[in-house]
This record gives C-alpha cells, sequence and structure tokens, in this order.
C-alpha cells in the first residue's frame, strides 16, 4: 500500500517528460522512412534552440583524475582515518548544476575511487562530440586515503599501509556535469551508460528536472492525508521509537541515513 | 518537554558521543520495528480518482504534444507549395497506381521510364490533396488513393509514355494531367494515338479550305456548264 501510494498522485506517472519523444520517436522513424500513404507529420521541427548561456571551459575533455593526490614534497603521504561522516547526510552546497546543462547527482552517499573515474572518462572520451559538448568533473582529486592491512595478517602491529585514494561524497551532490551546443536527448544515452557504471544510486538532473523533483516534494508534504509524519513520530514518541533513533533522525528525520 | 529532551540528547556528554557506526555503502536492512516506523510514515498522497480512460488520456496526450511542433503548420504550407511547383511545371504528369515488388524490379522499371524521357516521382497522398485543394486541379484528388507514383515529363510525348506503360504492367495508368487538361485513362489513350501537331494543322487546314476549293473549282469550269449548273439550282430552289 505504501509503495503503491508514492506513485499514485499528480506526477506519479511522469518520469523525464523531456524524453516522452525519444522512445518511440526513433523506432517510427525507422520503419517509415518514405510512405506514400502515411500521414504527413512524423517530424518533430523545432525553432534553434538559443545556446547564448553556454560558456566552454579551458578543457572540453573530461579532466584525468589522478590515481594518488598531488601530495607536499618531503612529507609521507598522510593516513587518514575512515571519517565516515564525510558520507552522510545531504550534501548542502555542491548540490546545483553550475557549469552545464546537464548532470550527475548521487542520491545516497558514497565514495569514489580511481577505477570509477577512469570508467566514467573512458566512456565521455568516446561517446563525447567535443567540437560542442563540454564535461566537467565537480571534485578535483581523491584525497581520502584508505589504508589496507595485507590479506591474512593477524589484528595488531599499527595501522596498515595506504593502498588507495578515494573521494567520499554526500547524497545529493553533482559529481559530474555536461553541456554545450547539445540538446538533452544527445547527451542521456552517455550519461545513462555513465549512470549504470557508478557502483552508488544516482540520477540524472537537469535545471528542469531539478525544479520539478522540488515541486514535487512540497506538493506531497502539502498533500500528505497521512497525519504519522517521520517527524511527529520522532518528536512525539509514537511507537516507543525514541528508544533506537539516534540524533541524525531528529534532524534529516529519515531522509537521510 | 520533548524538545528539551532532544537537544540534550544531541549535546550530551554521557550519551554516546560518536553515535553506532553508520553503514552508508551497504545499508543493512533496519530491524523489524524501525522497519514499522519507516512504513507507517511514509507520506500517503490522495490516490487518482479519475476513470481509467481519463488517466490514459493524459499520457496519450504528452506522447502526442510531444510529436507537435510550433513550426508544423508553416512547413506543411511550404511543403504543399513546393510539391505544387515542382510537380505541375511538368507538361505531363501521369498518376499510375504502382503494384508491390522488389527493389531490382523496381530499378529495372526506373530505367524503362528513364529510357522514354520520363521521371518517376513518390508524393504523399494527403500532401497531393493538400497542394491540389484549392486551385484548378481539384479534380486529381480521385486518383490520389493507395499506392501511386507519379510520372512526370517536360515535354509532351504521350505516345512515348503509353509506349513504355504497354512495356510494363506494374504500373497502371489512372490518369493525369496534360498540358492543363485532365484526363482519364481512355482519353489519355485516345490523345497518344492522334497524330502530331503538325499533321493534325494541315487536315484542318484541307478540312476548312475544302469547301472554298469546291465552289472555286465550280465558278471556274466551262459557261456552259456553270449555266446548267446555276439552272438546276433554281428548279431545287423553286421545288423547295
Amino acid at each position: 500500500m505504501a509503495l503503491l501510494t508514492r506513485f499514485l498522485g499528480k506526477e506519479g506517472g511522469q518520469k523525464l517528460p523531456e524524453l516522452a519523444s525519444i522512445s518511440t520517436h526513433n523506432f517510427i522513424t525507422s520503419l517509415r522512412l518514405f510512405s506514400v500513404t502515411a500521414p504527413m507529420s512524423v517530424i518533430k521541427l523545432r525553432y534553434p534552440k538559443n545556446y547564448n548561456h553556454v560558456k566552454y571551459p579551458e578543457r572540453r575533455r573530461l579532466k584525468i583524475i589522478d590515481k594518488i593526490p598531488p601530495l607536499d614534497s618531503g612529507v609521507r603521504p598522510p593516513k587518514m582515518p575512515r571519517d565516515l561522516y564525510t558520507m552522510r547526510g545531504p550534501e548542502l552546497i555542491h548540490n546545483k548544476l553550475q557549469y552545464g546543462d546537464y548532470g550527475i547527482q548521487a542520491i545516497t552517499g558514497g565514495r569514489l575511487n580511481h577505477k570509477q573515474t577512469e570508467t566514467v572518462r573512458m566512456l565521455v572520451v568516446r561517446q563525447m562530440d567535443d567540437r560542442r559538448m563540454f564535461a566537467v568533473w565537480r571534485f578535483n582529486q581523491l584525497w581520502q586515503s584508505v589504508t589496507k592491512k595485507g590479506q591474512g595478517r593477524r589484528m595488531g602491529g599499527g595501522k596498515g599501509a595506504i593502498d588507495h585514494y578515494v573521494f567520499p561524497f554526500r547524497a545529493e551532490r553533482i559529481l559530474l556535469e555536461m553541456g554545450g551546443h547539445c540538446e538533452f536527448e544527445e547527451v542521456y544515452p552517455l550519461l545513462k551508460a555513465i549512470s549504470l557504471a557508478l557502483p552508488f544510486r544516482n540520477r540524472i538532473v537537469t535545471h528542469e528536472s531539478m525544479a520539478q523533483r522540488e515541486a514535487h516534494e512540497e506538493w506531497v508534504e502539502a498533500n500528505n492525508l497521512n497525519p504519522f509524519t517521520f517527524k511527529y513520530c520522532a518528536d512525539n514518541n509514537i511507537l516507543g521509537c525514541n528508544k533506537y533513533l539516534g540524533r541524525y533522525d531528529y534532524i534529516w528525520y529519515n531522509k537521510y541515513r | 518537554m520533548a524538545f528539551i529532551w532532544q537537544t540534550l540528547r544531541m549535546f550530551s556528554t554521557t550519551h554516546q558521543s560518536m553515535g553506532t557506526k553508520i553503514n552508508i555503502q551497504k545499508p543493512r536492512m533496519p530491524w523489524i520495528e524501525r522497519r514499522i516506523l519507516n512504513s507507517v510514515t511514509e507520506p500517503l498522497v490522495p490516490p487518482d480518482l479519475r476513470s481509467l480512460p481519463q488517466k490514459c488520456l493524459e499520457k496519450h496526450l504528452i506522447k502526442q504534444n510531444a510529436y507537435k511542433s510550433e513550426l508544423q503548420e508553416a512547413y506543411e504550407a511550404f511543403s504543399t507549395k513546393d510539391t505544387f511547383e515542382k510537380l505541375f511545371e511538368h507538361k505531363i504528369v501521369a498518376i499510375c497506381h504502382i503494384l508491390p515488388m522488389t527493389s531490382r524490379d523496381f530499378f529495372q522499371v526506373r530505367v524503362k521510364m528513364h529510357n522514354a524521357g520520363m521521371k518517376l516521382k513518390f508524393v504523399n497522398n494527403i500532401l497531393a490533396k493538400a497542394a491540389i485543394q484549392k486551385s484548378k486541379l481539384q479534380n486529381l484528388e480521385l486518383y490520389l488513393t493507395s499506392h501511386n507514383v507519379f510520372i512526370l515529363c517536360e515535354e509532351t510525348k504521350l505516345a512515348q509514355l503509353m509506349l513504355a506503360l504497354k512495356k510494363t504492367p506494374e504500373l497502371q495508368l489512372l490518369g493525369g494531367l496534360v498540358e492543363d487538361r485532365i484526363l482519364s485513362r481512355a482519353k489519355m489513350q485516345e490523345a497518344a494515338k492522334l497524330p502530331s501537331l503538325d499533321v493534325m494543322r494541315g487536315e484542318l487546314l484541307t478540312i476548312l479550305s475544302t469547301s472554298a476549293c469546291k465552289t472555286s473549282s465550280l465558278l471556274g469550269k466551262h459557261q456552259t456548264e456553270l449555266s446548267s449548273i446555276l439552272t438546276q439550282l433554281v428548279k431545287e430552289r423553286s421545288i423547295c
């Protein structure tokens, strides 16, 4: 019931309205290349889009993220604690599109390592046309070192050696942006491939989709028929939940972990 | 009271300061009580009480509008004008029903037509009908059905066209436009059988001149013969 009701309502059916024509359009045009008897209007004609807002960065191709970040010379690379709090909660600053029109946003917090950044970079290099598109990382380096003890070693003997570097991020962080003289339909296949390649839950965003998501959330909050919101339950100890709720449940109210 | 407890809890020094270790990357299923709380606090949105046809219509309209464009009318106006101009600048525009055939066979047909000096053109029926709508060629609409092809020629080579069509059973002539006249299949065949324009002009001249010729020859005959002819004419006139 709960799952069903989530999808009912005003904007339940629409996922990405920008792509309403893409799924059937290409199939139809491939079937009816020319027909004397078919109806005329199969092509969608549009006025040329205005790209005055596009500002290309210095480098259009995706930058190579170094495996090991630039370290101070003469200093031993620092071993860092796990700092899992850096993945926890919402991203408050880097959660909007700045450089391009389309991007990849993380739904949950997580970590990016060098292998994943390379996969994404190869996808972009192969599929992106850098004469009229650009792609930009929204972070600089994999700054956090992750240590590992050798396999089969016993506990003790100090902290392990640095194994690799990662970039931790919070939920709703924008990780990658794309833009240029291109439309969403051109960029979508590439972004979809990147989205599938990444190990954490993520979504493809545009300015419109983010605005729509915000509007939908506000509408759900305004039209919620359930009086038992998480906030109400937490504040009033419904079902004795205060026993097992943590401090962050009173801040984020079950929206983020 | 609850608010005070919460703030104390958050900033408490006796309570575990680190909290439980959170598992962000591989979250485990929460235990039953927490799961119950999560499901109870799910937002309950007002259900969609519209009938199923209405809901389906909304989705259908979204898809339909995705195909529509702001330039559609302008494009249609341009394309109708363009087809009209390009088609009817030719002297002969014959419309044939085209039977299904392989592309190899069609190539052979095209070659035959080319050798006869004809061009083949496919035009969308709806577009062609729209093009001839408000013009004198409105009656060509009869031929613009099903699978058809336009045979175009810049010179009036009707006999050659008929000969070529005789050799191609895949093209069935319906009718067409010949020098600003709409002709049916039978009329076109008749017109093809006619001799050339010069021959026809000669014939017309002979027809026109035969009556004048006769009277001039009669008047030019010998006097005796002329008088006998005139007396005969008077007799006939008096009887009538």
